[in-house]
């Protein structure tokens, strides 16, 4: 032996080999095939060296497949930097590193290796899931490390130990993860292959964009409210309103309007605060109507908020908005954009409009009227709706009569501007679904919706939902029970109240299947806000919150050097006192104790016999207790298994002893 | 109140500091915290702190792993110079919670690693090669841990402990003796047996003539003997040091050595004669003890400072 410890045994090789193929495990997912394949081929020669004793490789060898790697690696990526290139090098050194592992040193190195490849696996995807997995890994190597350092120690000891290492560790590692100052921006740079593959609302409608989106049942944002939650029918999320239309798409257009816009809020506010994920668009969204307007966002014409640029990280934004308003005149660039119409909507269309025009006294008799159209033709509400033509509205009006909300928003807007009413479209979502579990709605793509609003004299701007006229259970009970009722075959318009409950109502199994469901969002939602959007801007609220006025770097570095002093004086005092285990003991040792006090010591080999015959002869005075706790001892340690009544009489024994006199000479 | 010649490690005399691993294992979590800020990712992060973290609470297990240890010596059999002389160490954990992989090194060697129990104690042993007789000090010990993980190494002062190894002389070749006795002079003031008549061999004795050592038994392996002349059975010998007066002290106490072991192993109850001290005829381990305890201390060398 010496003092750089043993060779690690073969335990530890496997323990290492094992580790290794669990953390790169990840890593496949997104690697060419050929490496993970070349990977799992020198693990399993490995493992084979181990298991038959065979030599190891030699250096050319060695050096001829490193250059291998690397030259693959290169072909591949045609680079030996950035972030893929860089992990699929260092997964395939690692692996060659294995075929090299002699001292202790090879063996650090591979499994510090490891803990980067852990953390490369988090660049690519930061689920709840993964960290747990990569948790147990993490266990493992750490459990690695305590062989190396202990060799020949249990699997079991190095596997708890690793883990009370790092149970030890959380308090610490949370306060370092919460104060350690966090900068804005990196360091060196982000690949360009970043963000790819989010979607969102796009700013256009057209028939079947909406229903497009709806059909992903990916979170779109979630919104948590200071108060009480509005009426599903209240629930109106404004995205974008459409102001162009071409008589097939609607598009944003109405750049030149004005942005600010006053209106007087009727009622109560509603407080609220939004997590939007990200969506690659600027788009954001706010519950009719917004009063505020948060940082770093921009107002666009209509009371809708977006981003200055697309939204690729997930934001959040806290908003005002009156449930009930009145909004003000209407500018003659306004009611301009609101009034437009291609030439071409349709013969029937406009004879329509017109029609109402001439029958109704005012424009809101000709909403009205339009509504009671809807509601009383022979419409229906679709989640399949058929294609389209060239004129879409027209088509619908007449001959389909079968759509979706997008269908009905457009060809409300069309009417009413034929009519000569203001009137624009607006896409967002409807709804939402409540999580119990984490007090918040969860608003999906799949409640994306389109409605209209008008223009009233005296009244401003008022939202018209066509689609509550032809299916007010979209509107009621929200988009996913739509679906549930489309799915058993339920037409929509009039369905009695008694009639959804129960087609709503949920089997136990589902019960608890969605209650998982909210579990598992609330906590995916709370994982979001701690760690995926742990910021510069989150941290700072987080000091204020706790009562910092102007958090600086200096201050947190303080702050958290003086909470870890603490946290680990807190362990060291504990680690002294901790209580022993073996009461008996512990009650032997104060009587020894006692005896010591007068210089009767007893000697690391001395049996409690050979220990009282000593005492006695020396102080003869108190030679009856010793006997008497000596008998009691020797039972309780090697006698029959004791009773309490047996640990009692001993503790008494114990308690009654008295030493007096001088110290004993020598 | 505890042995007196026990040591306790104090706070102060447990030294700690990172080991060649656990730079390289900063290094690491370095390079990890530049990739976690780099990348904004809240996941490394997290993983950077856990594992620096665990670092710093293992440091403390480092330390808490010798502190408070008590160690105190353990008896030490006395042994002729040229051999092994081996120290015993207890390891006394007091604490409330196992220690774990505590050495105990020699001279920058490890000696021992061992666990200790919860208020359990470990003996560890130490061999010292006995270069010369007289009193061998125990060497200092150092007592060291690299608990739990080898980032760190925590380790004491050098402890000197009150323990010492008598070490006897180193005896003499057999041959040595025969040689020395056939040039020492016939007659010396501690013989005492003389006389004609050849009654049988007893042990030799150290003033015998070596006219009448048993060349016969001694080629025969059996010993030294001397002619018996007299009659009485067993022979009381006294062993003289001033027989051997054209020698060295050295070699004249190696010389004797080799005698007393010799009448001991034969059963025959024998003196010593030294210049200061005499001491009188007997036989047995404590007889034996003296005897060579006294040549070992004779003219004592100062005691063998500590290597």
């Amino acid at each position: 032996m010496n003092l750089a410890g043993p060779l690690p045994d073969r335990h530890t090789a496997h323990w290492l080999l094992a580790s290794v193929l669990l953390v790169l495990a990840p890593h496949a997912a997104y690697q060419p095939f050929w490496l993970s394949l070349g990977i799992v081929a020198l693990l399993a020669w490995r493992a084979l060296l181990t298991q038959r004793a065979w030599p190891m490789p030699g250096r050319l060898l060695r050096t001829v497949l490193t250059l291998l790697m690397t030259l693959l690696v290169y072909y591949h990526y045609h680079t030996l930097f950035g972030r893929d290139a860089g992990i699929a090098l260092m997964s395939g050194m690692l692996a060659l590193k294995l075929l090299e592992l002699r001292r202790q040193r090879d063996y650090l190195l591979a499994a510090f290796l490891l803990y980067f490849l852990i953390l490369a696996s988090f660049l690519y995807s930061q689920s709840l899931w993964l960290a747990a997995y990569l948790l147990g890994t993490i266990l493992l190597c750490t459990a690695t490390l305590v062989r190396l350092a202990q060799p020949g120690a249990e699997a079991r000891y190095a596997l708890r130990l690793a883990g009370r290492l790092l149970l030890q560790a959380l308090p610490l590692m949370l306060l370092m993860y919460l104060l350690f100052p966090r900068i804005q921006g990196t360091l060196w740079g982000l690949p360009l292959d970043a963000h790819g593959g989010i979607t969102g609302m796009s700013d256009e409608l057209r028939p079947g964009s909406i229903n497009q989106l709806s059909q992903s049942e990916a979170v779109a944002f979630r919104a948590t409210f200071s108060g009480a939650l509005p009426a599903n029918a209240d629930l109106y999320w404004r995205s974008l309103v459409l102001w162009q239309t071409d008589g097939r798409t609607w598009s944003r257009g109405g750049r030149s309007l004005p942005v600010t816009q006053g209106f007087e809020g009727e009622g109560s506010p509603v407080n609220y605060l939004i997590t939007f994920e990200a969506s690659n668009q600027p788009w954001l969204v706010a519950l009719d109507l917004p009063a505020t307007q948060p940082p770093n966002l921009r107002r666009l014409p209509g009371f809708v908020l977006a981003a200055g640029t697309p939204v690729r990280e997930r934001l959040r934004y806290a908003l005002t908005s009156w449930p009930r308003y009145r909004t003000g005149e209407l500018s003659d660039r306004e009611r301009a954009a609101a009034l437009q119409l291609p030439a071409d909507i349709g013969e029937r269309t406009r004879a329509l409009a017109l029609r109402w025009r001439a029958q109704s006294a005012n424009d809101a008799d000709v909403v009205k009227a339009a509504l009671n159209y809807f509601h009383n033709e022979n419409f229906v509400y679709t989640l399949q709706p058929p294609l389209l033509g060239g004129q879409p509205v027209e088509e619908f009006l007449f001959d389909v009569r079968r759509g979706y909300c997008e269908h009905y928003a457009s060809a409300l807007v069309t009417l009413m501007r034929a009519a000569g009413i203001p009137a624009r479209a607006l896409v967002g979502y409807q709804g939402g679904e409540f999580n119990p579990s984490g007090h918040y709605l969860i608003v999906r793509q799949s409640d994306a919706h389109a409605w209209a609003e008008v223009w009233l004299v005296g009244r401003g701007w008022v939202r018209v939902d066509p689609t509550a006229a032809v299916a007010p259970e979209r509107i009621e009970y929200g988009a996913d029970a739509v679906r549930r009722l489309a799915h058993q075959g339920a037409v929509f318009g009039q369905l009695p109240a008694e009639a959804v409950r129960r087609a709503l109502s949920l089997g136990w199994l589902e019960g608890l299947a969605l209650r998982s469901h909210h579990l598992w969002d609330a906590a995916d939602a709370l994982w979001n806000e701690w760690v995926l959007d742990y910021s510069v801007e989150r941290q700072q609220q987080l000091l204020r919150r706790l009562g910092f006025h102007a958090p600086s770097p200096l201050l947190m570095v303080e702050l958290l050097a003086g909470l870890s002093a603490l946290l680990l004086l807190g362990y060291a005092v504990y680690g002294w006192r901790a209580p022993t285990r073996d009461p008996v003991l512990r009650v032997y040792q104060k009587y020894c104790r006692r005896l010591a006090r007068v210089g009767l010591v007893r000697a690391p080999q001395e049996g409690a016999q050979d220990f009282a015959r000593r005492c006695a002869q020396h102080r003869p005075d108190m030679a009856e207790g010793i006997a008497r706790i000596t008998q009691h001892y020797v039972r309780l340690r090697y006698g029959a298994p004791a009773t309490r009544q047996d640990r009692k009489r001993f503790e008494h024994a114990v308690a009654a002893f008295r030493v007096s006199g001088k110290m004993l000479a020598g | 109140m505890k042995n007196p010649s026990a040591v306790v490690l104090g706070q102060r005399q447990v030294y700690i500091l990172p080991t060649r691993h656990g730079l390289l294992f900063s290094l690491v979590l370095l390079a990890l915290l530049l990739a976690s800020v780099n990348y904004n990712n809240g996941l490394g992060f997290l993983l950077t702190f856990l594992l620096t973290s665990m670092a710093i609470v293992a440091i403390l297990d480092t330390q808490r792993n010798l502190l408070r240890l008590r160690i105190s010596p353990g008896a030490c059999v006395p042994v002729f110079a040229g051999d092994n002389a081996q120290f015993s160490v207890y390891l006394h954990n007091d604490a409330r919670t196992p220690r774990r992989a505590v050495q105990l090194e020699y001279n920058k060697q490890l000696v021992a690693r061992s666990d200790i129990g919860a208020q359990q104690n470990v003996c560890l042993s130490l061999m010292v090669p006995a270069t010369r007789r007289g009193w061998l000090a125990c060497p200092p010990l150092v007592l060291s841990t690299l608990y739990p993980l080898a980032l760190m190494r925590a380790w004491s002062p050098r402890l000197r402990l009150e323990q010492r190894c008598l070490v006897y002389p180193a005896p003499a070749t057999e041959a040595a003796l025969t040689q020395a006795l056939e040039s020492a002079p016939a007659s010396t003031p501690g013989a005492q047996i003389g006389g004609d008549d050849y009654s049988g061999l007893r042990t030799f004795r150290l003033g015998d003539s070596a006219q009448r050592i048993s060349w016969k038994t001694l080629a025969r392996g059996q010993g030294l003997h001397t002619k018996e002349f007299l009659d009485g059975g067993q022979q009381t010998l006294f062993f003289d040091w001033h027989a051997l007066a054209p020698l060295d002290t050295e070699s004249r106490l190696s010389l004797l050595c080799r005698a007393v072991l010799e009448a001991e192993g034969a059963g025959q109850p024998y003196g010593l004669r030294l210049p200061h001290l005499t001491l009188e005829p007997g036989s047995g381990e404590h007889h034996r003890h003296a005897c060579l305890e006294a040549l070992a201390l004779f003219e004592p060398l100062p005691t063998i400072p500590a290597a």
